[in-house]
């Protein structure tokens, strides 16, 4: 069968191999996310990683250091700045943009620019190379135990932040470590669906999946399963194709989920 | 269940201030333990910030402070705190057996597995409030005294030997506010632990409180609510002429903001 | 250096800037007031749907970019009042929108016979190759924007900051909401024209915004706008044909700039107001007792 053959082949192991486990931190991280309002950070984290990624091409280095690198330094820094962001609607667009701007300018400054643009804003899991599929799975790996470690406080200062805080839970730094979680998940979410389209994978499959269940464990549950499945029919659809790029696919089938999801909801809503 | 003989709260000459501005001095005062009292005074006094003080969260300027018989700090298990403003929004589709839970072993790390002597725990505090038939529904579909209800229960479930309200009945209509005064009244004397609950009408509260602390002008008044709201006590509080005008066991305060 | 400055593309490209820029700054100016500055985004991405969807049907790429935004402004103009704070909602359409863009984009590139990847002149912009017909047309454009905004300035102010109200006061709001978002997107087509698909929101947003950081009234508020966007766009030009390295687009350089000047005016609103800001927060807080 035509399916089986492709599978054969190395480099769509691979590319599935990294997708699904970054799926599943997608996930779980979008699901903090959208309970906490933070949505934006899967605009912009993105993009500034985007400007590191370009960075890094243009020292020569890894482009993932540089998406770590630069993702991470920003959500330290975001951290900092606390509950002070007011207006974030258009400071985060000015962050967008500038960091879009910094890092066409790194682009532009290296020789094959526009090639490299493309793919990291658009997304080349289908050439990732084995080193890099094994540092994805370590991180992902690395990312959700720490995620299950901070699991209940996190919820909790999530749910009530001042009751968690008098119960002696570390509100602060548990922000802090989550921002740093998400940068991490962001870095690998761009090698799937490339820096413009992580908000897709990041926060589609988990808004969608709170408006089907409530409780934390279901949603996240059926957040991880939306998610594999755009992935993995992104990967296929896109290797049979051969040009369209995995990101529209993942792209096109999470607006379909959660538009079909709220319509849902909606028709549940109406008919009560 | 018999009080013990240490002060629940001791305050001695304790200053807070905040943003530069004094705003109590001199606190000395102790509450003993297994009394429900009653804090009042208006916005701005200190009522919450008091709260906070003894939670933990916030540093006397001066002064000492001690909640039973230790330095005030956060995480103390043996404190339950019900606060005045919760950022459920978007988490309040979380059942209402969640939320209480958090009360026993939000603070812990981990993702917490299933233990059915967690389960029996919470459906024995469950039922001590009346929450227990609608323990599994969404947070988002409870009245607001159902709310308060389950919020009550998430502060005791750590069995605690002191129970801080700030501002409880804010939100509630006449009736669901009666239900939960009742309801705190039958835990403090069932349990025998001490009540602080911060309001801004005593009157709901009256027959049932021990004492009252009013909080005003930098100052404070701790006595029994037949001793402290009146028109002499309340006018040295502020520092000018307040009257009190009490009628079938009510107290209205006239000439000041409360 | 000076035979730079008198070449007909310099010129060009600072006049079709300093168009980009006023017209931008003034139309900005309105939309941090009414705080669509997520929904502006999201625009912009359509029209880089609208754009590449266009020219892979052969259509003419502006007429279809313009096309789409006004399909897209008439849905924003029906969903007004639940826009705010559905940040996922619009999350979802703009990536739907740039995933249809990336569609469209490696379907013309291949029907073509180049890689997508050439298409990144759509994402960034060509500010430095605006012909004179397309300057005059900018020209036009901005002349009947900043007369339609000059004369409904007074009305859309109020209806922006107090629509319950300016409508009892009998200001047609409804109206004045619908020009206005046919203004943005006409703004929105104009920018991204010249600062590319990516970088369109800069001018848009950033003058605008740093102005509202830095005073309070309107008429200096506007006028500020329209200061720093030129500022920032003339800066932009000079460095970009003047400057060290020759291949940047000028949209990067007006996007950085347009980020700076927004933070710096932050910083400073931050320190001025410092002081007083504490202890009115702390006042707040106690509100509750």
């Amino acid at each position: 069968m035509g399916l089986l053959h492709l599978l054969s082949y190395a480099f769509l192991q691979n590319a599935l191999a990294a997708a699904c486990s970054v799926a599943v931190c997608a996930a779980v991280i979008g699901y903090f996310l959208v309970a906490r309002g933070m949505t934006f950070a899967g605009h912009a984290l993105p993009n500034i990683g985007f400007a590191g990624a370009a960075g890094a091409v243009l020292l020569g280095v890894s482009p993932v250091f540089g998406l770590f690198c630069f993702t991470i330094l920003a959500a330290l820094v975001f951290s900092l700045l606390g509950e002070q962001v007011r207006e974030k609607d258009l400071g985060i667009g000015v962050v967008m943009t500038f960091s879009l701007g910094l890092g066409l300018l790194f682009l532009t400054l290296y020789s094959g620019y526009a090639e490299r643009t493309y793919s990291i804003l658009f997304g080349t899991i289908l050439g990732i190379s084995p080193a890099e599929v094994r540092v994805t799975l370590a991180s992902s790996l690395l990312t959700l135990l720490c995620i299950g470690v901070v699991f209940r406080p996190l919820l909790f200062s999530t749910a009530s932040s001042e009751s968690a805080l008098s119960k002696g839970v570390p509100v602060r730094l548990l922000a802090a470590v989550f921002l740093v979680l998400t940068a991490v998940t962001v870095s690998l979410a761009v090698q799937v669906t490339g820096s413009l389209l992580v908000f897709t994978l990041l926060v589609g499959p988990a808004a969608t999946a709170r408006t089907v269940f409530r409780r934390p464990v279901a949603v996240i549950g059926l957040a991880v399963l939306l998610g594999e499945v755009y992935v993995i029919a992104g990967i296929l659809l896109a290797a049979v194709t051969r040009t369209l790029p995995v990101s529209f696919f993942v792209a096109t089938l999470s607006f379909i989920a959660f538009v079909l999801a709220r319509l849902l909801q909606k028709g549940r809503a109406w008919a009560r | 269940m018999p009080a013990s003989l240490e002060p629940a709260v001791s305050l001695v000459q304790v200053s807070i201030r905040l943003g530069g501005m004094l705003i109590q001095n001199g606190m000395t005062f102790q509450l003993a333990a297994g009394e429900f009292v009653a804090i009042l005074g208006p916005n701005g006094a200190g009522k919450s910030t008091l709260l906070k003080m003894l939670l933990g969260l916030l540093r006397a300027s001066e002064g000492e402070v001690l909640v039973l018989g230790k330095v005030p700090r956060t995480g103390n298990q043996q404190i339950g705190y019900l606060p005045q403003f919760l950022n459920l929004d978007s988490m309040n589709t979380l059942r209402a057996r969640d939320i209480v839970g958090f009360g026993l072993d939000g603070h812990r790390w981990g993702l917490g597995l299933f233990n059915r002597d967690r389960e029996k725990k919470l459906d024995r505090i469950l039922d001590e409030v009346d929450a227990l038939e609608f323990s599994r529904a969404a947070f988002d579909e409870l009245s607001g005294g159902e709310r308060q209800r389950l919020l009550l229960a998430q502060a005791l479930i750590s069995d605690p030997q002191l129970l801080l309200l700030d501002e409880p009945l804010a939100s509630l209509d006449i009736a669901h506010s009666q239900e939960v005064i009742a309801l705190v009244t039958r835990i403090c004397r069932s349990r025998g632990i001490t009540v602080l609950l911060v309001t801004h009408d005593v009157n709901p509260l009256i027959a049932h409180i021990d004492k009252v602390l009013y909080l005003a002008n930098g100052r404070s008044a701790l006595g029994r609510p037949e001793e402290v709201i009146t028109s002499d006590a309340l006018s040295r509080l502020y520092g000018s002429p307040v009257e009190v005008v009490s009628s079938q066991g009510r107290r209205f305060v006239i000439g000041a903001e409360v | 250096m000076g035979e730079i400055i008198r070449s007909g593309i310099f010129q060009n490209a600072l006049l079709g800037g300093t168009l980009t820029a006023l017209l931008c700054a003034a139309v900005g100016y309105f939309m941090v007031l009414k705080a669509l500055s997520f929904a502006s985004e999201a625009l912009t991405d359509i029209g880089f749907a609208g754009i590449t969807g266009s020219a892979l049907l052969g259509w003419n790429p502006l007429l279809g970019m313009l096309g789409f935004s006004l399909l897209a402004i008439i849905a924003m103009g029906a969903l007004r009042d639940r826009l705010k704070g559905r940040d996922v909602e619009v999350g979802m359409v703009l990536s739907l929108a740039l995933g249809l863009g990336v569609l469209f984009l490696t379907l013309y590139a291949q029907s073509s016979g180049t890689h997508a990847s050439s298409g990144t002149g759509i994402l960034f912009g060509s500010l430095l190759s605006l012909s004179g017909s397309f300057i005059i047309l900018l020209g036009v454009v901005v002349v009947v924007v900043l007369a339609v905004l000059a004369v409904i300035f007074r009305p859309l102010l109020f209806a922006s900051v107090d629509s319950a109200t300016a409508r009892a006061r009998g200001v047609p709001t409804r109206v004045l909401d619908s020009v206005y978002l046919l203004l943005l997107g006409v703004t929105t087509a104009v920018s991204i024209l010249s600062m590319g698909v990516l970088l369109a929101f800069a001018l848009i947003s950033a003058p605008a915004g740093a102005a509202h950081k830095l005073t309070r009234h309107p008429g200096w508020s506007l006028f500020v706008a329209m200061l720093l966007g030129l500022g920032i766009t003339w800066c932009g030009v000079l460095v970009a044909f003047l400057g060290p390295w020759k291949r940047v687009p000028v949209g990067v350089y007006i996007a950085s700039l347009s980020g700076l000047v927004y933070w710096g005016a932050l910083l400073q609103a931050r320190f001025r107001r410092r002081p007083k800001r504490e202890a009115n927060q702390h006042r707040d807080r106690e509100i509750g007792g």
